[in-house]
């Protein structure tokens, strides 16, 4: 066994091809991943036609490589310019984008960099030790469970919100919850709200609603206040390598956390039907939930922004298990990359723990090395990048703004989606000046949608009974505790808040 | 006054042009782009195939650029409507889910296409449906799951979706005691099987090769298709309703893959594209490329595919009846 | 921020609530369920808030200056008054009057974008956008304008429609000219 784990190792580091072929892997991939609205899917659905001729091993590890490390770049947007690519990373910006405006673009993005490539080793670490336990785990998660975990997901807006804003936090949340029933139900096909609209038969597209949210908004208020986006002038920040490492250090600071959500966000991943973001969100929520200082969240906490970046990041290798091993893939990302997988030749199933454990490490490798060249890369750019934060912000403006446009469209090639983009435009940007949380919105609109799905299914499988599936109690349990505890912390403000100047 | 005139100038000349040059479609193609439509997300089988017809058309349209386009959303029939809207002068082709024929037959609110309209271009596949049970099922064959005293679970995609459509009309005509879970999109019906939350499904062969192969499950009917291994279902059956929907069924799994265009295309160059295609599908290095896909080709080309839908769509009252019901599950 | 600008959240979210409850009410029962368990507490909640908007007094309705806050604190925390100085905002709007006409002529902006793609197509919106931005709101010389604007219209063309080969949206006025053209 160790023999074949660490001589795929080798055998991966010492073809210049196949390094090299992760090269270009991982620069398509950061490339892609920086660019708001264009999906991880659409670089490896051109990619395909390459690999038909591929070696095998390579082809799978340079396809890999580019979808693990899309992901990553989307967090550069996210925090300078408040601009998230996609529903994963508006949990990073609801804190890194703060940071950005206090100066310290440079420490969030060495804290966010580090922890996704830290959450992708660790994720891959899980993957590996996971694989005999797999099956078990795996098929243990039905849609009662499901159903509880958004639930859980949901409570957390309650701490998202905290204090005084409990309401407003709760409202937004039902607001996002509501715009995720638009759409065909999955009980009787009706087009709720959506009639003969076709584009909104699948519902309102998740992307456009992020962008509209918290991109736009941010952007016209720029325009407004003028200045830069770093409230701060640059003379008064240390812009240079030295933030950066600090937000480096800013992750073994916060080892637990980020251990904790890195394996949370693994378990996420390797459980085919929770996909999507409801790992960030839930990594977040628990970050909100577990920290003494909540009330910090939503203004620049560091803890913000590393947990979604480990959460997302290990996802991906969590959902590696279930496609390589069942043939069933574990997100939609990878089950472009299964029918990938099927044209370079690997047979997905059972087999590949027998016949190809070679290839499964060196794919585990692949993922860890490949994370590694990304992280290092982002951490040397980053230095130039973190500078923009700094200059006239009307200079910006008009490029992310394009920008932004482009990715609503590109989502899903619907014009309407435009109109919609327009609609919450404007109810973001009254929410921003409102003064109302906007993140409770994405996670009531992500878990929604999987909360009725799944309570449908578990209704028709077992009927109400459901509940008392053993995993089930566990999880109620969990969801009530979660709610008291947060009655409890509203009620006690921490004295610790009274004293805290902005960090 | 003028505009006739004008009319009947234009009919003329386009009548001689038409009739001249054998080559006057192929010459059209030269330095122009062919939107090729998919009807799904990037990714995906749908997408993977067209964009490798998209490919093969082009090197066999000498000057042509084809451009894949992915319209995704309400169940392909977003992008089947912009296909059938858009401009029938041969440069906009696409595909998308044989399952429509279900929602026209039925006119399904949202559809704005014929089917039986359309520039039928080709068809690259055949996918029969499959009845597919779990491994850890007692049930071996298809008599044991008729002869089932409780009803068991099978799982189908949402309501509305053809895998929903297809278990529900042959659940219901064969009597068969199955009670039809909604919901389980994509492979979510293979994992249910797994946890033994569902006996089986009916679904396309393909799509269950390498569950099949890896051991979880067994095939013990199948509705048309060449392979020998799994008994048809129209000879297992004997009721005459059944085996009309059975036959309907089949000429979905028939015409897989399809390639179609708006109507109206002119009949030249509807012809060089169909050349083209055709040469497309008989390219050797498409076929291995397809057999990767898991989708050999079993092409059929122009009439013949046009033959075939307007066969389809051509139902007994009853058997719209039948659909319109299936589409419109309540609770 | 003013209070009856607060409360018009609220109003807004209670109205899209009781909207959407109310139309859900034509909808067969199971497809009903999830909008009416979301919507109606929904409702509550929203009633409740404007209860509570009521309650509170004007003058804490005030924005919220970050920089005031942290002067309190700090002032707190030595025992004296705190002052931090402040640095020069570039470009800083004069006055609400300013920051007033920026806000619309910001919306105006982005409607002309949204409406330009609608209508002409994105490569035609894209340069007039960056082009009058560049010059109108953040005053740039005509050399830079051209050079960035330029630049970026085609940069945003090489990449979207080149390389990655996704079409971008023709625009609905200009679609119809190409269809002309093209016969």
């Amino acid at each position: 066994m160790i023999d074949v784990m660490f001589g795929s190792l080798g055998a991966l580091l010492t073809s210049p091809q196949t390094m090299g072929l992760m090269l270009i892997a991982v620069m398509i991939g950061l490339i892609v991943g920086a660019t708001p609205g264009i999906g991880g899917r659409l670089s490896i659905a051109l990619a395909i036609p390459f690999v038909f001729g591929m070696d095998m091993t390579q082809g799978a590890v340079f396809l890999l490589t580019m979808h693990a490390v899309n992901g990553t770049s989307g967090q550069i947007s996210s925090i300078m310019f408040g601009v998230p690519g996609d529903g994963d990373d508006a949990a990073t910006t609801i804190d890194g984008y703060p940071m950005a405006k206090k100066g310290e673009a440079g420490r969030a993005l060495g804290a966010s960099i580090t922890a996704s490539g830290v959450g992708g080793i660790i994720g891959a670490i899980v993957f590996a030790i996971m694989i005999p336990v797999l099956e078990p785990i795996v098929l243990a998660f039905s849609p009662a469970e499901f159903f509880l975990l958004a639930i859980l997901g949901i409570t957390f807006i309650a701490f998202l919100a905290g204090g005084e804003n409990i309401f407003k936090g709760m409202i937004v949340g039902l607001f996002g919850m509501m715009l995720a029933t638009i759409g065909m139900d999955p009980q009787t096909g009706t087009a709720r709200f959506a009639g003969d609209y076709l584009f909104l038969w699948d519902g309102v597209s998740l992307v456009t609603c992020v962008l509209a949210l918290f991109a736009v908004p941010e952007m016209i208020s720029l325009a407004v206040k003028g200045g830069s986006i770093a409230a701060i002038s640059m003379e008064g920040v240390n812009f240079s390598y030295r933030q950066i490492f600090e937000g480096v250090k800013e992750v073994p600071r916060h080892w637990f956390l980020a251990l904790r959500t890195s394996i949370i966000g693994a378990l996420i991943g390797m459980v085919p039907g929770l996909g999507g973001s409801a790992a960030a969100w839930l990594c977040y929520g628990h970050a909100v939930q577990s920290s003494k200082t909540p009330e910090r969240f939503g203004h620049g906490a560091v803890e913000g922004v590393i947990a979604p970046e480990t959460a997302s990041n290990a996802k991906e290798g969590g959902s590696l298990l279930p496609t390589l091993f069942f043939g069933i893939p574990g997100s939609s990302g990878m089950a472009v990359m299964m029918g990938a997988f099927l044209i370079l030749g690997i047979q997905p199933g059972p087999a590949m723990i027998t016949k190809h454990l070679d290839l499964v490490w060196t794919l585990i490798w692949a993922l860890v090395v490949g994370n590694l060249i990304a992280v290092t890369f982002l951490l040397f750019i980053t230095r130039w990048v973190a500078v923009l934060t700094f200059i006239n912000a009307t200079m910006l403006v008009p490029f992310i703004v394009v920008l932004v446009v482009i990715g609503a469209y590109v989502n899903e090639g619907q014009w309407e989606n435009l109109l919609i983009l327009v609609a919450m435009s404007m109810v973001g940007y009254a929410m921003l000046r409102a003064d109302w949380p906007r993140a409770p919105f994405v996670i009531g609109l992500v878990l929604g949608r999987i909360a009725e799905e799944s309570l449908h299914k578990a209704l028709d499988l077992w009927g109400l009974s459901f509940f008392t599936r053993p995993l089930s109690l566990v999880l109620i349990t969990m969801i009530v505790t979660t709610i008291v505890f947060a009655i409890y912390k509203s009620r006690r403000p921490s004295a610790l808040a009274n004293m805290q100047v902005s960090a | 006054m003028n505009k006739a005139l004008k009319l009947f100038g234009i009919a003329c000349i386009a009548a001689q042009a038409s009739a001249a040059l054998a080559d006057e479609g192929v010459e059209f193609f030269k330095g122009k782009t062919v939107t090729y439509i998919v009807a799904t997300a990037p990714g995906g089988g749908y997408d993977s195939y067209g964009r490798l017809v998209a490919e093969y058309m082009q090197r066999n349209l000498p000057g042509s650029t084809f451009v894949v386009k992915n319209m995704p959303g309400a169940g392909h029939i977003i992008g089947a409507n912009a296909v059938y809207a858009s401009k029938g002068d041969g440069l906009t082709l696409g595909t998308f889910n044989t399952g429509l024929i279900y929602n026209q037959i039925v006119n399904q609110q949202g559809v704005k296409f014929d089917l039986t309209k359309m520039s039928w271009i080709g068809k690259a596949a055949s996918d029969p449906r499959v009845v597919v049970i779990a491994a850890q099922s007692p049930i071996k064959s298809f008599e044991d799951l008729v002869a089932q005293k409780q009803p068991v679970n099978f799982a189908s995609a949402g309501p509305g979706s053809a895998s929903f459509v297809e278990t529900v009309i042959l659940t219901n005509s064969l009597k068969l005691p199955v009670k039809n879970l909604t919901g389980y999109n994509g492979t979510d019906d293979q994992l249910a099987m797994r946890r033994g939350e569902v006996v089986g499904s009916i679904a396309s062969r393909s799509s269950y090769a390498t569950f099949i192969e890896n051991g979880y499950g067994r095939f013990i009917a199948q509705i048309g298709g060449a392979e020998k291994d799994v008994p048809q279902l129209s000879s297992l059956v004997k009721d005459a309703r059944a085996l009309e929907l059975i036959a309907l069924v089949q000429s979905q799994g028939d015409i897989a893959r399809l390639t179609a265009g708006p109507p109206g295309i002119p009949a030249d160059r509807l012809k060089t594209l169909i050349g083209a295609y055709k040469a497309a599908m008989e390219d050797k290095e498409l076929q291995a490329r397809a057999e990767k896909l898991e989708r050999p080709v079993e092409p059929a080309y122009g009439e013949e595919v046009a033959k075939a839908v307007a066969a389809a769509l051509n139902q007994s009252d009853e058997t719209k009846k039948l659909l319109a019901e299936a589409l419109k599950k309540d609770k | 921020m003013t209070m009856l600008a607060r409360q018009s959240m609220t109003f807004f979210m209670l109205a899209v609530f009781t909207t959407m409850v109310g139309v859900s009410f034509t909808y067969p029962e199971g497809a009903r369920f999830m909008p009416l368990t979301v919507g109606i507490p929904g409702i509550f909640l929203c009633l409740l808030q404007i209860g509570l908007d009521f309650r509170r007094k004007p003058a804490a309705a005030d924005e919220k200056d970050e920089m005031r806050e942290a002067e309190e604190k700090a002032a707190k925390l030595v025992g004296h008054d705190v002052h931090f100085g402040q640095a020069e905002v570039i470009d800083a709007p004069r006055d609400a009057a300013e920051s007033l006409r920026r806000e619309i002529m910001a919306w105006v902006y982005f409607l002309g974008l949204i409406g330009g793609v609608l209508l002409f197509g994105f490569w035609v919106s894209i340069p007039i956008f960056l082009i009058s931005f560049l010059r109108e709101r953040a005053g740039a010389s005509w050399t830079r304008t051209l050079l960035l604007g330029g630049g970026a219209s085609a940069a945003f063309y090489l990449i979207f429609t080149k390389v990655l080969g996704v079409s971008l949206y023709q625009g609905a006025i200009t679609g119809l000219i190409l269809d002309r053209l093209a016969g």
